[in-house]
């Protein structure tokens, strides 16, 4: 069984008991708010989250090992070829070096948002647990001679995304990111305590449900902050920074015709050897491909705005 | 051992052969491990299909978006690299042509 | 606290939800249990000559009252308060076996509180009437009840 299915099964099994709880007491208006907290708390995967930060790190490696390697290799074998156009690649090979630089940044940015969210998902299943906890204990101390219990539901998710502010040495677009998320989060309420006072095993499920409805609440909130530091990645790959993570095409591709001048050997490599005359176009630029799903549609002020700019010819 | 011009066309051959393929091949691979994790989205912001919540379904959607322009960039200098390993060995073979060596 | 540990946790939690669960569905069967056998109790009482036969239910309403034909020849004034003391009686009796169900259960802390209009059982002798509140020489020709109460 996986760990998000004993999560679920648990959860789901603690809602029936507390079903059962209140038609027990009479239902009221109790029993229909009971499925949607516990349906609230089983949202979000955290294990889930670090197979996907798996995958980032490999892909980390990969960018800054294989690819670097080979980038190495190209920039030593443009050596001794000159012209307009074999300078026009040598710099694309520089700009790529950059876009890889960037690349892992945004990656870096990806890994720090999803931590951010594993670290909601399991702070709301703390809050969920101690809440759960001191339900049971109210519904018990109910029965005792006092019938009074007050106690008071510590907020996990409340300022769990605190650390994130705080990782401010990095770059780019993980800089970028954390800042956004930062500002989202410091503008939080960040209070999730709830105070369960029992006069009556009903009125512990109700406080239980108002504590529970303040867990989720201050979950959205928190996860405010995680959607806005996707925005501001989005933004950054698609926007702002799209010319540096995607090098525009080199001379090669585009120029409608070749010119061995422009990307030629030295008179000394060339000696005696003769010069191409075929002139024609080395290679079709393809044209320009179709949006993808997210590049238009979004938002009132600007529907037709392309988000993510196509390359090459219409 | 060949003159500077046979070895500035086998430096062209390996840009071309070797080196650029190579980093489209490297980014294919990161393109993939980037699918595992766009794979994973549905997973991580997960919500219950019998469930009355889904807490996560905007953090879902912002992150489809986020890692779908990351997919199109990657898929964008992969397809450029393949290009230009093109051009570049027409180039090369433009070069040799011109020489009778082909 | 990573998923493994909230997972172990949340197992302990579902367990002793279920037990707490299972506790009060006990005590409410117990107590609905209770309740059915208080409201079906009924207490019957009889004059010493079987003469008048009283039944009464768990709320202290009458339900059955017989009169033998020698209780009709007696003196209506008679008869009356002889009904009432049996009616009396019989309504004590229900009130008992209404007590019989939930005392236990109160010992047994199931039950907090016994129902109402319970009262004890009557033992001894009833207490004095209150003397009425004498009138006082300014008070002829006044209404006696306008400045003092019951």
């Amino acid at each position: 069984m996986s760990g998000y299915q004993e999560w679920a099964d648990n959860m789901y099994g603690q809602r029936d008991h507390f079903l059962g709880l209140a038609a027990e007491y009479g239902m009221g208006l109790i029993g229909p708010r009971i499925p949607p907290l516990f349906d609230a708390f089983v949202c979000g995967d955290p294990d889930r989250v670090e197979e996907m930060v798996d995958h980032l790190n490999a892909a980390k490696y990969v960018l800054n090992k294989d690819l670097r390697e080979h980038l190495g290799g190209a920039q030593l074998d443009m050596a001794g070829w000159v012209g307009d156009a074999a300078a026009d690649f040598l710099d694309y090979l520089l700009q790529l070096e950059d876009a890889i630089g960037l690349l892992t940044e945004c990656l870096d940015a990806l890994i720090v948002i999803l931590r951010s969210h594993a670290a909601v998902v399991l702070a709301m299943r703390q809050d969920a647990l101690n809440l759960v906890d001191l339900a049971l204990q109210g519904i018990e101390a109910a029965g005792a001679d006092d019938w009074k219990v007050a106690l008071a539901v510590v907020g996990a998710v409340a300022g769990v995304l605190g650390t994130v502010a705080s990782l401010g040495t990095a770059t780019g677009a993980l800089v970028e990111v954390v800042t956004v998320m930062g500002s989202a989060i410091s503008g939080s309420a960040g209070v999730a305590g709830a105070v369960i006072d029992a006069s009556s095993e009903l009125g512990v499920l109700d406080d239980m449900i108002k504590a529970g409805e303040g867990i989720v609440a201050e979950v959205r909130e928190q996860t405010s902050a995680v959607d806005a530091g996707l925005r501001e990645l989005a933004r950054f790959v698609s926007g702002t920074k799209l010319a540096e993570v995607r090098p525009d095409r080199p001379d090669v591709i585009t120029a409608p015709s070749f010119d061995p001048g422009s990307f030629g050997m030295t008179d000394e490599a060339q000696g005696r050897h003769p010069r191409p005359t075929d002139t024609t176009d080395l290679v079709p630029e393809p044209k320009r491909r179709p949006d993808g799903p997210y590049d238009r549609g979004r938002g009132m002020i600007d529907p037709d705005r392309d988000r993510y700019e196509e390359q090459g010819p219409a | 051992m060949g003159d500077q011009f046979s070895v500035q066309l086998d430096r062209l051959d390996s840009l071309a052969r070797d080196r650029l393929p190579g980093m489209a091949g490297a980014l294919v691979e990161v393109l993939s491990h980037l699918n595992h994790v766009i794979d994973g989205t549905y997973g991580a912001f997960f919500a219950h299909p019998l469930g009355q919540e889904d807490v996560f379904a905007g953090t879902r959607e912002e992150f489809r978006v986020t890692t779908d322009f990351l997919q199109q960039v990657l898929q964008d200098n992969v397809g450029n690299l393949e290009l230009a390993a093109l051009a570049l060995r027409e180039i090369a073979s433009r070069y040799r042509r011109a020489d009778g060596q082909e | 606290m990573n998923s493994e540990e909230l997972n172990r946790r949340a197992a302990e939690l579902t367990g002793r939800a279920a037990e707490v669960y299972s506790r009060v569905h006990r005590r409410e069967e117990t107590l609905r249990a209770a309740r059915e056998r208080a409201v079906a109790a009924t207490g019957e009482a009889s004059s010493p000559d079987g003469s008048v036969r009283v039944t009464v239910d768990a709320g202290g309403m009458v339900t059955a009252l017989d009169l033998a034909p020698s209780a009709l020849g007696s003196d209506p004034s008679r008869l009356a308060a002889l009904v009432v003391r049996v009616a009396q009686e019989a309504a004590g009796r229900a009130r008992a076996a209404v007590r019989e169900v939930y005392t236990p259960l109160q010992r047994e802390g199931v039950l907090r509180d016994a129902p109402v209009l319970l009262p004890e059982p009557h033992r001894g002798a009833p207490p004095p009437p209150r003397p009425r509140p004498q009138p006082r020489d300014d008070d002829f020709d006044r209404p006696v009840l306008r400045d003092e109460g019951w």
